[in-house]
């Protein structure tokens, strides 16, 4: 393995303003960079064959679900993306395609290919509201929603972690940084 | 200034607060809450803009968003907005305002010489005149746009932020007077346990609407002290969003409404508003009609309802003498509450033989005349209005009887009767029904999840209004009413009789008389649509939304048809205009288009280089050493590739990962070559069509495990190569097992070239053996390079010995600072897109201006990759005669004659150099000046081009060296310059 | 903006969405065997009715999923699916 020192996420370089990382403002903007991630796709049978890996339940459509160790989004009618530290969702990879074999599946990694960004507060719904056009309001959405969505020009998978509330915003890592600036724009003064 | 015309109290401004401001470089002062349009009449400012056609003087006409004239220019430098309405500008301190169409003053204005030569502009004027010779249009138009007013733009850049904000309500509320109040209220009460989301909307700076006008009591109440409390209480309410100063401007389709709102948001003056509403309540109003007499455009004459207004809203008096000229009751109270406030009232012309009993009492009580029968045969003064001529109507109304009454004054308060402000009704495609006794159309069989409420619905009575509102809501509150009625059914007489020549102006805005409605009808413009283009009735910024059903009055009486009969224009968004910047927001520049960096973009950045787009993506051109030009450092990297070694940043190619048993069998179906037998760990170029036999896109796809394949697409085609599989996996092919996942973003990929390639990946991987023998050309290998998980391709654009290495692209970064290290013994230099452009034009590889929608396989001479025995994508197409014949367009290279000649870009190739008309044979499509041949060369698409080999030419752009046009003698060659028999690849 | 029914997320705003097109066209599982006229019609002719029409949409800032959606072109009101035939 490199040396994690090594690694660069996507927002290596971005300043984000004092405001926005204060914990007191009404919105914070953090990057929870290097995390592990897979996409799993599968038909007939996959939920039971990947439940014992996972310790959890595939989520059903538009949500989301977690263990201790890893967090489950839903993606689309036949996809989820598992994610987790590094190193867990490595072991879970391999783990994976044994569990899968024999079933019309896959499994493929694309760590590197997003990066999260962490958008919390009592304000960060108003500000995903300046781009998204779903109704991100209880019940249509709340804690454990997830969904792939647009705001603005990006395609993102929002996922709602708590009543603060507090989202996580999947973005492609070669947009990564002109969303966050789009996102820092948006947070305002 | 001394506000000479505000009254020493009453309206809702607040008189604490001093506000200075410039209206044509003159001061003035107003009061905090004046609009510019009241704070001008408190100082007697009469002529406020010239007319759109004849520049002919005016004054403010209206109180709101339904003003013709009072368009003014606000704003300095960048920040400056044309066309603004002055009746809906607030005014602040240091705000500057400028009249418009006058040149070179508003009172001293050229342009009115229009006025004298009116009967030479006529309806259709523009389409008459200005017809022949064309080319005269250049001439023409720049005389029509300097005297075309309708404001100038802004010059410069605009400053401003724009904010943006979805919404998703239950119920969206259009408009806060009386019935959106009442309809609030309702909807409150009865969401009060589901928490339903309510968002009321109204265009002015405080909601009351209608009720801010003039004295009524409701629920006990004085109207002003209910408002004051509905909004208290519903401001309270966590469920309920009130807006002022927004303007639903926009009702598409499924019931998507758009709001721009004015005010403070952060950053931003302007927020639009993007809701999507499960049931729209429109309580919009109504909008009063001015009436058709003659000179009925003079600054002065006033709607009665805005002359009421200004009196309640602004404590503003319109003028010191007034004349009133109504066909409904309505325009009584506006009569006697200016007369109980000091104004002078010298009559009451009603255009009805009997006016209603109440209204008359009102007029006896406040002591003014009343002439029944009676109309406004003239208007003198041209500037300001300085007295009218009051004329007894014949029965027909349409002439007159008797002398006529000279009255002085200067003011005259016009009341036409009420029209319903269905726009929004209208754009969600909901029909309208014409109502007799309004002389109006009204909201018929609606479209989308609304409904009308109150005035706009054609309920003139604030009763009526209140209780329309609230039932449209689910009702349960009752609201009773007195006062403030807009009753009385108008007598209409669309055209008032008038001497010869005097005009009667039906679009203020648009200067459209009655006269150009008539002559349009005679010219044989029968249809509504037509006329209003013919005229440009109703085409201003305000869209006719005090003249409309004047046009469609007219042009029904002058075609002997019934107003229904005639119909109404589309109504469409938006209610007022909009600026652009309102709807870009901040999705403009960077946002709109986002840019895509690679995970060595800083360091491209940083290296100096000049970045090029590639779709979205950020690419470096090339690597530009201190006193070095670009041509220079792209013939550097070049050689450098072809002599020793070079590294360049490839990651935007797609890449997209295939898995499952069926996954040769999709890139069967995919591509025109053959892969079930393609061995694990090799890859081949493999070349795809759209349906239509056209070369779509390439790429080399590589075999990882039995049922497993790691696709490339090209850069501009990633996203459309991935959409295309999965609509036929998802569509037409269900029965196939495999999935397909984009994994572009994932992997970081360089490419390392040159004959000393091998070399230096000896020193950077120990894992993989490098021989020519156990890493052949086209396999793949997994390992390690530079300590970091890797996959090493072994492909070639360059035509050089070359490997790709992908890596996470987190280790981007990491493994290019380890390569370049590496290399620093080795004297590697890195190159940009420029230079790997001029390695694959010296190869002969095609690139997008090759793959140009118009060439199939064989013209690109890759005919022999179709496969005989399978069927893919496109295939079928291939038979097809007119992509067989002879004399299609041909894939060639071109060789410039002249060592020291430039082929220019875009030529086209044509047999002679001469002047003058002559065969095309084809044209350029790519250019290098080539390091290795020491000369100009192109690829070509050519006209049989393949028979041509060694045949002369010209490349001929009439267009190249700044228009002075450039040709040069060619040689067609082979498309391949270079290595023709690509032994370097496998050195 | 229309809305579009996504059949796994549900009612969503038109521009997470690309259009693909007439629904009703489907891909010869032989095109050897069809004739140049029907080839010709698959790939180039297609009706352009005012009315219902089936059309292709894909969830591309969604689930990416292709599916039909029948709806009126003339009111852009989205129609049940199974009335396909009438």
């Amino acid at each position: 393995m490199a040396d994690p020192a090594t690694k660069h996420s996507p927002l290596a370089t971005l300043t984000v303003p004092d405001r926005l990382t204060g914990g007191t403002a009404d919105v914070s903007l953090t990057e929870r960079p290097f995390l592990g991630k897979l996409v799993l796709r599968g038909g007939d049978g996959i939920h039971d064959a990947v439940r014992p890996v996972l310790g959890l339940d595939l989520p059903a459509p538009l949500r989301s679900a977690a263990s201790g160790r890893l967090q489950v989004l839903w993606q689309g009618p036949d996809s989820w993306l598992i994610v987790g530290e590094r190193e867990t969702v490595g072991y879970t990879e391999e783990a994976l395609r044994v569990a899968a074999s024999g079933l019309h599946a896959a499994v493929t990694d694309v760590s590197s290919g997003t990066t999260v960004l962490r958008l919390a507060g009592p304000a960060a719904r108003d500000v995903l509201l300046k781009g998204c056009g779903i109704d991100l309001e209880p019940p249509a959405f709340g804690t454990g929603s997830c969904t792939p969505t647009r705001v603005a020009a990006f395609a993102v998978t929002l996922v709602q972690i708590d009543d603060a509330p507090t989202y996580d915003l999947y973005i492609a890592r070669s947009l990564a940084r002109t969303f966050a600036e789009w996102l820092i724009d948006a947070c305002g003064e | 200034m001394s506000q000479a015309f505000r009254l020493s109290e009453g309206g809702g401004i607040d008189r604490a607060q001093l506000v200075t401001f410039t209206f044509d470089g003159r001061r003035y002062q107003g009061y905090a809450g004046d609009t510019l349009a009241s704070a001008l009449l408190a100082n007697g400012v009469r002529l406020v803009g010239r007319s759109f056609k004849y520049h002919r003087p005016r004054g403010v006409v209206g109180l709101g968003s339904e003003e013709p004239n009072a368009l003014v220019r606000v704003g300095r430098g960048g920040r400056v907005t044309p066309n603004l309405r002055a009746t809906q500008v607030p005014i602040e301190d240091g705000l500057v305002a400028e009249s418009q169409n006058r040149w070179p003053t508003l009172d001293w204005d050229l342009g009115a010489i229009n006025s004298r030569f009116a009967r030479f502009l006529p309806a259709g004027f523009y389409y008459k005149t200005f017809m022949a010779p064309a080319a005269w249009w250049m001439t023409y138009e720049k005389v029509i746009r300097r005297m075309a007013g309708l404001g100038k733009p802004p010059e410069h850049e605009d400053p401003d932020a724009y904010e943006k904000r979805h919404a998703h309500v239950d119920i969206l509320i259009a408009g806060g007077g009386p019935a959106g109040l009442a309809a609030a209220l309702a909807a409150a009460r009865n969401a009060k346990e589901t928490g339903k989301r309510i968002l009321v909307a109204d265009e002015n700076p405080a909601f009351g609407g209608s009720l801010l006008n003039g004295p009524a009591m409701i629920d006990g109440r004085p109207a002003a002290a209910w408002v004051e409390e509905t909004v208290a209480a519903l401001q309270a309410l966590p469920n309920v969003t009130l807006l002022t100063r927004a303007t639903v401007f926009g009702y598409y389709d499924h019931d998507f409404l758009t709001i721009a709102e004015h005010g403070t948001f952060g950053a931003a003056r302007q927020r639009l508003w993007k809701v999507r509403a499960k049931k729209v309540i429109l309580a919009t109003g109504a909008i009063e009609r001015p009436l058709a007499f003659a000179d009925n455009d003079r600054p002065g004459v006033m709607l009665a309802g805005a002359v009421r207004g200004y009196l309640h809203r602004y404590g503003v008096r319109c003028g010191d003498t007034m004349a009133v000229l109504t066909n409904n009751d309505a325009a009584y109270a506006c009569a006697a509450e200016a007369k109980a406030a000091g104004m002078a009232v010298a009559a009451i012309a009603d255009l009805r033989a009997e006016p209603g009993a109440d209204a008359l009492t009102l007029a006896r009580e406040a002591g003014i005349a009343v002439l029944p029968g009676h109309a406004v045969a003239g208007v003198s003064g041209t500037k300001a209005v300085q007295g009218v001529r009051l004329r007894k109507l014949n029965a027909a109304g349409d002439g007159f009887d008797g002398p006529a009454m000279r009255i002085a004054c200067d003011l005259v308060a016009v009341s036409g009767g009420w029209t319903p402000a269905v726009h929004l009704h209208s754009q969600a495609k909901g029909k309208l029904d014409w109502d007799e006794d309004l002389a109006a159309f009204r909201p018929g069989r609606r479209f989308g999840a609304n409904v009308s409420a109150g005035a706009c619905n054609g309920t003139l009575d604030l009763a009526g209004c209140l209780a329309e509102g609230a039932a449209a809501a689910g009702g349960g509150i009752d609201l009773p009413a007195t006062g403030s009625d807009l009753s009385g059914a108008p007598h209409m007489l669309w055209r008032i009789p008038a001497g010869r020549g005097a005009k009667r102006f039906v679009d203020l805005q648009n200067d459209v008389t009655t006269s150009d409605v008539a002559l349009a009808a005679r010219e044989g413009y029968r249809s509504v649509e037509h006329l209003k283009r013919y005229t440009t009735l109703g085409m201003g910024t305000d869209q006719g939304k005090t003249s409309n059903h004047h046009g469609l009055a007219l042009l029904a009486g002058a075609t002997d048809r019934a107003i229904p009969d005639v119909g109404t224009t589309t109504f469409r968004p938006p209610y007022t205009p909009v600026t652009v910047g309102l709807f870009a927001g901040r999705d403009k520049d960077a946002f709109a288009h986002p840019v895509r960096r690679t995970a060595l973009h800083d360091w491209h950045v940083a290296q100096g280089a000049p970045m090029t787009d590639a779709g979205l993506w950020k690419r470096p051109q090339a690597y530009p050493r201190p006193g070095e030009s670009l041509n220079d450092a792209i013939r550097r990297e070049v050689l450098a590739v072809r002599d020793n070694v070079g590294l360049v940043d490839v990651t935007t190619l797609g890449k997209i990962d295939i898995q499952g048993p069926d996954a040769a069998e999709l890139l069967n179906r995919m591509y025109i070559n053959a892969w079930k037998k393609l061995p694990v760990g090799k890859g081949r170029y493999g070349l795809m069509l759209r349906e239509d036999g056209m070369v779509w896109d390439d790429g080399v796809t590589m075999r990882l495990a039995e049922h497993h394949f790691l696709m490339t697409t090209t850069t501009a085609n990633a996203a459309a190569v991935l959409q295309q599989m999965e609509f036929l996996l998802q569509t037409q092919w269900p029965d196939l097992k495999v999935f397909v996942n984009s994994v572009t973003e994932h992997w970081f990929a360089a490419a390392v070239s040159g004959p000393n390639a091998r070399q230096l990946l000896n020193k950077l991987t120990t894992d993989i053996d490098m021989s020519n023998d156990a890493f052949p050309m086209m396999a793949i290998r997994q390992g390690t390079v530079a300590g970091l998980p890797a996959r090493v391709l072994r492909i070639s654009f360059s035509g050089e010995l070359s490997y790709e290495v992908n890596v996470a692209a987190d280790d981007g970064v990491a493994l290019w600072q380890a390569v370049l290290d590496a290399g620093e013994e080795l004297d590697l230099t890195v190159y940009g897109t420029e230079a790997m452009g001029v390695l694959r034009i010296e190869k002969g590889h095609v690139a997008g201006p090759e793959l140009d929608g118009r060439t199939t396989a064989d013209d690109l001479g890759l005919g022999r990759m179709v496969n005989a025995n399978k069927d893919c994508i496109g295939k079928r197409s291939l038979d097809r005669p007119g992509l067989n014949e002879t004399g299609r367009l041909q894939l060639v290279g071109l060789e410039c004659d002249d060592a020291d000649g430039r082929i220019p870009f875009g030529a086209r190739i044509v047999a002679e150099h001469k002047d003058g008309a002559q065969d095309q044979l084809g044209h350029v499509t790519s250019i290098a000046q080539s390091p290795v041949l020491e000369r100009s060369i192109a690829l070509a698409l050519v006209r049989d081009g393949r028979n041509r080999h060694g045949e002369h030419v010209y490349a001929a752009s009439p267009t190249a060296d700044g228009g002075k046009g450039a040709w040069a003698r060619v040689r067609v060659t082979g498309p391949v310059f270079f290595d023709p028999e690509g032994e370097r690849l496998h050195g | 903006m229309l809305l579009i029914p996504c059949p796994h997320c549900g009612e969503r705003p038109e521009n997470e969405f690309s259009y693909g097109g007439d629904g009703t066209v489907e891909r010869p599982t032989d095109p050897a065997a069809v004739s140049d006229a029907d080839w010709h019609a698959y790939v180039y002719r297609r009706a352009n009715p005012k009315g219902p029409h089936v059309e292709y949409w894909y969830h591309q800032f969604g689930c990416r999923s292709w599916f039909k959606v029948r709806r009126d072109t003339h009111t852009h009101e989205i129609l049940p699916l199974e009335d396909e035939t009438s």
